[in-house]
């Protein structure tokens, strides 16, 4: 039994190119010390993982599982124009900061962890990626909680960043940083399954037993169009794609944390696959 | 299930293009980093490299699709799997560089074209792209998982695929290591600068890393289907927050994480018969590990370093470097540590001179990275 | 160069390269600039970005070689280190 002990997150469209948010008031609340060398995207991991845990002492071994499809972008970005535009070498923190694990490393520094550390990537369904890493941990027993996180920075100009991720020029486009903490074991008022199917027939099956009025259904934006259809005939209330007001890769994790933050009564269901590599549903419920 | 066996191995790195020419290079003690001039920046930069030995030039983009995906197929093909089980193949790769060489010659070949329109970073979701390029080229269609944890990226790749191989989700699935040159890479460090001449780890004159590229791939199983008799029992990974460059010199956190590896694979200490040893040869970091070490072992086993052999090879070296190992170990010689030559008694941790007897037994292999990150797995010789 | 106007430049630099949040006036000129009992408390990492910043910009290198690496002890010592004709 795997229990959703905390949820929080960051959602802010990006509509301006004159400059992003500052976050640095929020982070000089938020955090134990305040952090020099760090780059907007650790920012908005400090930010989304503080308000998740929100003053709560976690175990030291308590794992960190970040995912994100496009990582630390800004950061690259700076770093590739000193390295080939100007033809420098790249500072140092910069450099450090592009390697990925950065974010992980002061976020466990922030909340007094020392438990495993991942950052891992899967470009749209990085949720189910981080996910299935943290279940497959907390089911085997090698942590008891996982503190799981999804972070999107948005690196400005916004039209050179749609073009950049192939988006038509009318997307919004928003920066992301959503967090759940779960522990084994734990009888919590959302309780987080994870079931796997080879065949789509068979995850119908299991939806038609498990479906409850007030549920919900969500495909996550990797899922098979023909597949997407089908269930959206068989569950005439399924919601396909309500994120489409403001994108970000990870965008199918707000799904998760929108829902387990609320109140709202019902199951969610997040399913995610094709029917090459199978079929992944989340079942969030009591 | 109490392991998983490893069933096929791929390899391309400076000591040649498959595991046989590799083993047999390391066996004669073949090492041979190139001079590397880069003109590319205000000052030139000059390094010793590791390098694959093909004709390219080292930065051409078209390297990672002639390079990445024979390596790959030779894991595949040599666990001799089913066409349904390679559609389905888990692919979990680790790497600290993913596309980024790919980025940068987009970027330059823009910056000349267009010098005010350039995009930097035009490959966005970059870290998807090497794990697309195999799997395109072998037909795979599975799960992927890229890890992104710097210098354990593959070795945690290693312990995510063991680990859900135990649980039963998958029957089999192929991790890569993959580190290709780079100039982001090749001038970050050098501004770090931990770059030396030659690599010694361990040794009293140790004065930092040497770079080098490799592509590795290893196709782990929940069950025999080979004559393979090396398995992964078990491994544990954790984070030190003492500095983002390095773990606490005083060893804390690498004998927090031998001690979970050990327990994580159900062994004691004395049943370790030697270590693979992470031996980046930078001050700290080798003092932090051989300290580390020497908290969890009253007498410390037989020692190895194969970096000496193919260089840093970041991401990628858990891959790499376990496939190494893996052939030494089959051909019944732990490796020599070439570059160790005068002993730290700070440390006290010396790696042989000479090509070992590698008896039935575990082994350790230690893998430290930036962001703090320790990665042990334990490698089971004979496990039949 | 004058002097003076270096040592402020040089204030400048650090306080924005390694983030500190200080003003150039709070920075004394032999203050010890890195170590934990330093009067800024940078450490090695801090060095490096400074050293790589002075090479940029003044063109002058900064390594590991304990000569020059004595340059970064203090504001005093890391001008005069950039106003000396040849590298120490």
């Amino acid at each position: 039994m795997i229990g959703i002990v905390a949820a929080n997150h960051y959602l802010q469209p990006i509509e301006s190119d004159a400059s992003l948010p500052s976050l640095e008031a929020d982070l000089r609340e938020l955090c134990r010390e305040p952090f020099r060398r760090i780059d907007r995207f650790i920012q908005l991991a400090l930010l989304g993982s503080a308000r998740c845990i929100a003053g709560q002492t976690l175990r030291p071994e308590c794992g960190i599982y970040l995912g994100s499809g496009l990582g630390p972008i800004g950061n690259n970005i700076v770093t590739q124009q000193q390295l080939i535009r100007d033809r420098e070498i790249p500072k140092p923190f910069n450099f450090i900061n592009t390697l990925g694990s950065s974010a992980g490393f002061y976020v466990a520094k922030n909340l007094g962890l020392s438990g495993q550390n991942l950052f891992i990537s899967r470009r749209r369904a990085s949720m189910e990626a981080v996910l299935n890493l943290a279940l497959a941990d907390l089911l085997r027993g090698v942590v008891e909680q996982a503190l799981v996180g999804l972070v999107e920075e948005v690196a400005l100009p916004l039209a050179v960043h749609r073009q950049r991720q192939d988006l038509p020029a009318t997307q919004v486009l928003a920066e992301g940083s959503h967090w759940l903490l779960l522990q084994s074991g734990q009888q919590t008022a959302r309780q987080l399954r994870l079931h796997r199917f080879d065949e789509l027939s068979t995850l119908e099956n299991f939806l038609f037993g498990s479906w409850m009025q007030g549920d919900c259904l969500c495909c996550a934006s990797g899922m098979e169009r023909s597949a997407e259809q089908r269930l959206q005939r068989q569950f005439p209330g399924c919601i396909v794609s309500a994120w489409d007001c403001a994108f970000h890769d990870s965008l199918d994790a707000a799904w998760l944390t929108e829902f387990a933050i609320g109140d709202r009564p019902g199951q969610l269901f997040v399913v995610n696959g094709n029917s090459m590599r199978g079929w992944v549903l989340f079942q969030l419920g009591a | 299930m109490a392991g998983a066996y490893i069933r096929g191995v791929g390899l391309s790195c400076a000591l040649g293009e498959n595991p046989e020419q590799c083993a047999s290079a390391m066996q004669k003690m073949q090492v041979g980093p190139i001079d590397l001039q880069l003109d590319d920046f205000h000052e030139p930069l000059r390094m010793p490299y590791y390098r694959i030995p093909d004709d390219a030039d080292l930065f051409e983009g078209s390297r990672f699709e002639r390079i990445l995906p024979p390596v790959a197929r030779m894991a595949v093909e040599r666990a001799g799997l089913s066409a349904a089980e390679i559609c389905r193949l888990p692919l979990f790769i680790g790497s600290s560089c993913f596309s980024i060489g790919l980025s940068e010659s987009h970027y330059a070949a823009a910056l000349s074209a267009h010098p005010d329109t350039a995009m930097p970073m035009p490959l966005c979701g970059g870290y998807q792209l090497i794990a697309a390029i195999i799997q395109q080229a072998l037909g795979i269609d599975g799960d992927v998982y890229t890890y992104n944890t710097a210098c354990t990226a593959s070795a945690n790749a290693m312990l995510g695929a063991l680990r859900m191989l135990k649980l039963g989700w998958y029957q089999h699935a192929l991790v890569i290591g993959a580190e290709l040159a780079n100039r982001t890479t090749l001038a970050g460090f050098s501004g770090l600068q931990i770059v030396a001449q030659r690599l010694q780890p361990f040794d009293a004159a140790r004065a930092g890393i040497v770079l080098g590229e490799g592509i590795g791939a290893v196709v782990l199983s929940a069950y025999v289907g080979s004559d393979s008799d090396l398995r992964i029992i078990g491994g544990a990974s954790n984070c030190d927050t003492w500095g983002v460059t390095t773990a606490n010199p005083d060893g804390n956190s690498v004998a927090a994480v031998l001690n979970q590896a050990l327990a994580d694979a159900h062994i004691r200490s004395d049943q370790v018969y030697g270590i693979k040893a992470h031996g980046t040869a930078t001050p700290m970091g080798d003092t932090a590990e051989a300290i580390g070490i020497r908290r969890i072992f009253s007498k410390t086993p037989p020692v190895t370093v194969i970096k000496p052999y193919i260089g840093h090879t970041l991401g990628a070296c858990s891959v790499n470097e376990l496939v190494l190992f893996a052939g030494a170990l089959e051909r019944g010689f732990i490796p020599a540590t070439p570059g160790f030559e005068t002993p730290d008694a700070a440390l006290d941790l010396n790696p042989a001179t000479t090509h070992g007897a590698a008896p039935d037994g575990c082994y350790l292999l230690n893998h430290f990275g930036f962001g703090g990150n320790n990665v042990v797995l334990v490698l089971e010789k004979n496990a039949s | 160069m004058d002097r003076e106007q270096l040592k402020l430049e040089l204030k400048r630099m650090i306080i924005s390269e390694c983030e500190k949040d200080l003003r150039p006036e709070d920075i004394p000129d032999d203050a010890v600039l890195i170590g934990s009992q330093g009067d800024l408390a940078l450490d090695s990492l801090d060095a490096l970005q400074i050293a790589l910043a002075v090479k940029q910009q003044y063109g002058k290198r900064i390594d590991g070689n304990n000569q020059t690496r004595a340059a970064l002890t203090s504001i005093n010592t890391l001008a005069d280190f950039i106003l000396a004709d040849k590298t120490l």
